[in-house]
């Protein structure tokens, strides 16, 4: 129904492999043919941990330094990694919490420091950090405005259930998995999971084309 | 809600997005729901909702993917493995002050010389308390000299701390009288002209 399940489990069986070679590797002092290992890592989840990044940052730049550190702080610290934790899920747990302290950052950052107004009202919200681009066709301003608008719904959800839905509906992580990357035990990511869409179709409400009970 | 309503009722938002939940978490098949099953209208409706809900996440996913384009990705994993070497390769110390070690090794010759400007500067501040040395100048000594053979004058009078003014005051007046006057010939015309200190104060 989704489409949506996570890379699958032959690429988990690959991912656990690779961990373990490069931590022997590291082990036995052999940090390039290590690097070289990781890099099979990195190509595989780096796309996604990219898109992780963006729908918490929303800021290319700050998802570029986010992934990088995730990738650093998972290599530094791969002799920590055990093997019963798809390093799928230990590696999103390092890339979310950096995310999430980095908009912790930023917000004390901006709560302290002016910065120049960036519309007319003045405002810098963090739904409204999309780029504009130039002139473009209809089609894609009409994309622009619907993902900015699906942005600002989002950004209005409580943390965790942003979180629940951007990995369960976005990651397309079961349950299970999102309980394993947030702490959260299963049933009450599912709540989280419920509320946000319910509070979704709420926001978006016009475009959602709401049913009420007849 | 009574099972009567439930049943003849169509599914709200709500419950769509339960549904929704659940087969997004344990993969339950959605069409198996009883009222699914017998209403075609939310049916429909609820194709809409799953409709919605991907339309949601394809639209998230491109705008990232839009965002952080491949070449993007490619700088991104060069500056990882850049970082990754940098920090395995090992720190260099940088000694700090440079040659510290030849100035903490310290011979008995740097001792003696060190005591010795101790004991210099020790014994220069004590004479520096008992004489003050500052306007001290021949002339000035023999002054003191005469004023200590009259005590009964040094009595009456309060005794100067240091010199008496008037012993330098011309002294100094003459230098700044030397320092005034212009010592060329081209400038006193200009030096005439320029008013005096003395012009602007009024005579009592």
């Amino acid at each position: 129904m989704t489409g949506a399940r996570a890379a699958g489990l032959p690429g988990r069986e690959a991912d656990s492999t690779a961990a373990s070679t490069v931590k022997a590797l590291q082990a036995e002092g052999r940090h390039p043919e290590a690097r070289e290992r990781f890099a099979e890592l990195v190509g595989r989840h780096q796309r996604r941990a990219a898109r992780i990044a963006y729908h918490y940052l929303r800021d290319p730049a700050d998802v570029d330094e986010a992934v990088q550190d995730a990738f650093v702080k998972a290599y530094s610290h791969l002799s920590t990694f055990r093997e019963e934790l798809p390093f799928e899920v230990w590696f999103t747990r390092i890339l979310i919490n950096g995310c999430l302290d980095r908009i912790k950052a930023r917000t004390r950052r901006e709560r302290w420091m002016t910065s120049m107004p960036d519309g007319p009202g003045g405002e810098r919200d963090f739904a409204e950090r999309i780029p504009s681009h130039g002139p473009t066709p209809e089609d894609d301003l009409l994309a622009r405005e619907r993902r900015r608008r699906l942005a600002e719904a989002i950004a209005k959800l409580p943390d965790r259930q942003r979180s629940v839905f951007m990995l369960s509906h976005y990651e397309g992580c079961t349950s299970r998995e999102v309980s394993g990357l947030t702490g959260l035990n299963e049933s009450t990511v599912r709540v989280h999971l419920f509320r946000a869409i319910r509070k979704l179709r709420v926001l978006l409400g016009e475009g959602a084309g709401r049913h009420g009970e007849k | 809600m009574s099972i009567l309503r439930r049943m003849t009722s169509h599914l709200d938002d709500a419950v769509f997005a339960e549904l929704w939940t659940n087969a997004l978490a344990e993969g339950h098949d959605v069409t198996t729901h009883p009222h699914l099953q017998v209403c075609a209208e939310c049916r429909v409706r609820f194709a809409s909702f799953s409709q919605w809900m991907t339309d949601i996440r394809v639209d998230a996913i491109d705008e990232a993917d839009e965002q952080i384009p491949a070449e993007r990705l490619a700088a991104q994993q060069a500056q990882i493995f850049r970082r990754l070497e940098a920090a395995e390769r090992p720190a260099r110390v940088i000694a700090f002050p440079k040659n510290s070690d030849g100035a903490m090794r310290r011979t008995p010759v740097h001792r003696w010389v060190a005591a010795a400007a101790a004991a210099g500067l020790v014994a220069g501040l004590g004479l520096g308390q008992m004489f003050d040395l500052r306007h001290w100048s021949p002339s000035s000594a023999r002054v003191v000299r005469s004023e200590r053979v009259e005590p009964s004058t040094a009595a009456v009078q309060p005794r100067p701390a240091v010199l008496p003014a008037s012993l330098n005051e011309e002294a100094t007046l003459a230098d700044l009288e030397a320092a005034a006057t212009p010592r060329y010939e081209a400038l006193r015309a200009y030096d005439t002209f320029t008013p005096r200190a003395a012009d602007f104060i009024q005579p009592r």
